[in-house]
């Protein structure tokens, strides 16, 4: 399919969105230039949510291309990437025509654009899963995060499956998310401001306790504060409590 | 005492243990409980010396009643001791793992009067975690040499992994330094847990078993300890063989001076090595043999071997076997994976395999097809070892952070190791 430098698609950021634009190359048989959540000054084509478009696209492609590929556009839709749209179109063009091999052909250019994406989405939610730190807050597990890309829902299955009677609510600052598990049931939820109440004597106790183990397990003759400090970036400091 | 005395204390005589890996076990919390396990691991955190903290790595007591020259805790030390209940132990830990601060608990000991009176009082605190909080999160256990039967078998009950440390690269060293341990008291445990393990019970050390060796305390070569970790490996069938770079914790003759510094550097080396038998396909003897039993300081193992075997070189990696892509330096077990996938589709150039995560800067000496590249391994190894030299010392500023093992929750790539 033929790119056209002179068509700019714009969409309202949903998934099934991001789905709709796919379908419309279909129908105007070219790959726009770039696809866009807010408008731009140049002309542009607005791209109507459709659901049942949605759903014809994900039927297909879990069709042709195999339910890996429907994974890995379902993860890289939660990139923070302006590029992301345009990665998942080219990779669904070139995927619809080369079925189920394309997610082998990791050495194609627009599958290691979409590989790419994929993985670093991956990588945020591993590192989520590895440095955030809940306080107990009036008996419920509370978190605020900052990722680099939107991992609550890739996150949200871990915690639920590892305390599973427990009252949970993970803040997302940066995409101002909040992710809340209650008897069995999980919700993410816009929610525009957080700010977690002040911790308690037992809270107290406990964090002066992991700092006095933090500190004491490190071997002073092997102080390595740079390689400690590759480990933990610093945008992951806020990650330490709630 | 209060606990925060006692979790200084004992953290302080615990944390020259090395093994702090929480992957092997994939679980959910069951019924009415707390806890998962990750097959992968997790790290919570890196303390200031850039080791993970997976674990809450304690001890139970630290007053030993052994006398180990190597050992911060012999009996001979001046040291404050201190001992934890098992009530005391399972509170902190939930405590602590309720806040996602830990994947579980690390529980060794000092010797408390005799191994199984430690291993009993070890078996209580599991045993509140494990059915009193029905917690279901990781769990390593020390097997102290010496404890009976019943008491390996209720631990590994309880416990993920377990280790006994063999402490020593050689029994004659052991001899010198730990009068009070034997190595086949060492190796008991081991072999109980791996019979044990044959007899097909899956919840018992399901995440099996590791040890540990002290390096630089005494005169073994890099070949002896990697033959002896290879042997680990075959005879007790074990998950890892941590090495812990040697810190003088006493005044001794037959000890490095306390002011020695730790070998960090070979110890490094010596994990790499173990990376390449464990996932590489590499055997000891194909690393080194008698008449170059240590590693070279400047070249990792796998360069090393490399620029040493020309005729191997250059790879055609659109057709070479999945062992002889691990041989390439700068191909790693996730990228040949990725070769062996992608090349069915089409013919992997240069761009290509940097697509896939070959680190071409290190590949590009030997394999073929690497466009505009004049200087090949097969045809001039010294200007290659150069090459990869000044390479790997801009690497080395970086304090070793590329470090795979031995730091890290994770104890293989690519599911490797479940």
């Amino acid at each position: 399919m033929k790119q056209r430098q002179d068509i700019t698609y714009v969409y309202d950021g949903s998934y099934e969105g991001m789905l709709t634009c796919v379908f419309r190359c279909y129908e105007d048989k070219f790959i726009p230039a770039q696809v866009l959540v807010q408008p731009s000054l140049l002309p542009y084509s607005r791209i109507f949510t459709d659901k049942s478009k949605a759903a014809r696209v994900t039927r297909g492609v879990a069709r042709t291309m195999g339910r890996m590929a429907e994974n890995v556009i379902r993860t890289v839709y939660l990139a923070d990437n302006e590029q992301k749209e345009m990665a998942v179109i080219r990779f669904v063009v070139y995927g619809m025509a080369a079925g189920e091999h394309a997610c082998r052909d990791l050495a194609h250019p627009d599958v290691a654009e979409v590989y790419e994406l994929f993985r670093a989405v991956n990588r945020e939610k591993r590192m989520c899963m590895e440095r955030l730190k809940f306080s107990v807050i009036g008996d419920v597990l509370v978190s605020v995060v900052a990722p680099t890309h939107n991992v609550l829902p890739l996150i949200a299955p871990h915690f639920v499956q590892r305390f599973p009677n427990e009252d949970i609510f993970i803040y997302d600052k940066a995409h101002k998310l909040g992710l809340t598990y209650s008897h069995g049931r999980t919700q993410i939820t816009q929610i525009e401001n957080f700010e977690p109440a002040e911790a308690d004597e037992d809270e107290e106790t406990y964090r002066r306790l992991w700092k006095i183990f933090f500190d004491t397990v490190e071997i002073k003759e092997r102080h390595n504060p740079r390689c400690q400090k590759n480990h933990m970036p610093g945008r992951y400091s806020n990650f330490w409590s709630a | 005492m209060t606990t925060e005395e006692k979790l200084k204390i004992l953290t302080d005589g615990a944390k020259y243990d090395a093994a702090c890996t929480s992957s092997g076990v994939e679980r959910s919390a069951c019924a009415g409980g707390i806890g998962s396990a990750n097959s992968g691991g997790i790290c919570h955190a890196f303390s200031a010396d850039g080791r993970c903290i997976s674990l809450l790595k304690i001890l139970m007591s630290n007053a030993c009643c052994y006398d180990c020259a190597y050992c911060v805790n012999r009996v001979s030390n001046d040291v404050p001791r201190a001992t934890f209940t098992p009530e005391e132990i399972a509170t902190l830990t939930i405590n602590l793992y309720r806040r996602y601060y830990i994947e579980g608990l690390f529980l060794s000991s000092g010797v408390l009067g005799s191994a199984d009176n430690t291993a009993q009082l070890m078996i209580k605190a599991l045993e509140i975690l494990r059915v009193k909080y029905r917690f279901c999160g990781y769990i390593h256990a020390k097997a102290i040499p010496g404890t009976s039967p019943q008491l390996l078998q209720r631990l590994g009950e309880l416990a993920d992994r377990m280790s006994s440390n063999i402490e020593l690269p050689s029994s004659r060293s052991l001899k010198l330094l730990a009068p009070d341990k034997e190595r086949r008291d060492v190796l008991a445990p081991m072999g109980f847990i791996r019979d044990k393990k044959a007899e097909g019970n899956k919840n018992f050390v399901r995440a099996g078993q590791s040890t540990q060796m002290i390096i630089g305390a005494t005169p073994e070569s890099d070949l002896n300890i990697i033959t002896l970790a290879q042997g680990l490996y075959r005879t007790y069938g074990l998950k890892r063989v941590f090495f812990s770079a040697y810190i003088p914790v006493a005044e001794n003759s037959l000890l490095p001076a306390l002011d020695s510094k730790p070998p960090l550097l070979r110890e490094h080396r010596l994990y790499q090595a173990d990376w390449l038998m464990r996932f590489y396909d590499f055997k000891a003897e194909e690393l080194l043999d008698e008449s170059r039993p240590y590693f070279n300081e400047f070249l990792d193992p796998k360069c090393n071997w490399a620029v040493n075997h020309p005729e191997v070189f250059p790879v055609d990696v659109n057709r070479a076997s999945y062992k002889t892509l691990l041989r390439v330096p700068g191909v790693g077990v996730v990228s040949a994976r990725r070769i062996m996938v992608a090349r069915r589709q089409r013919r992997l150039d240069a761009a290509a395999l940097a697509r896939l995560g070959v680190v071409m800067k290190r590949a590009k000496y030997f394999i073929d097809g690497a466009a505009g590249i004049k200087l090949r391994a097969a045809d001039d190894p010294a200007a290659v070892t150069r090459e990869l030299i000044r390479g790997e010392n801009a690497r080395q500023l970086s304090l070793f952070d590329d470090m795979p093992a031995g730091v890290r929750a994770i104890e293989g790539k690519g599911g490797e190791n479940k």
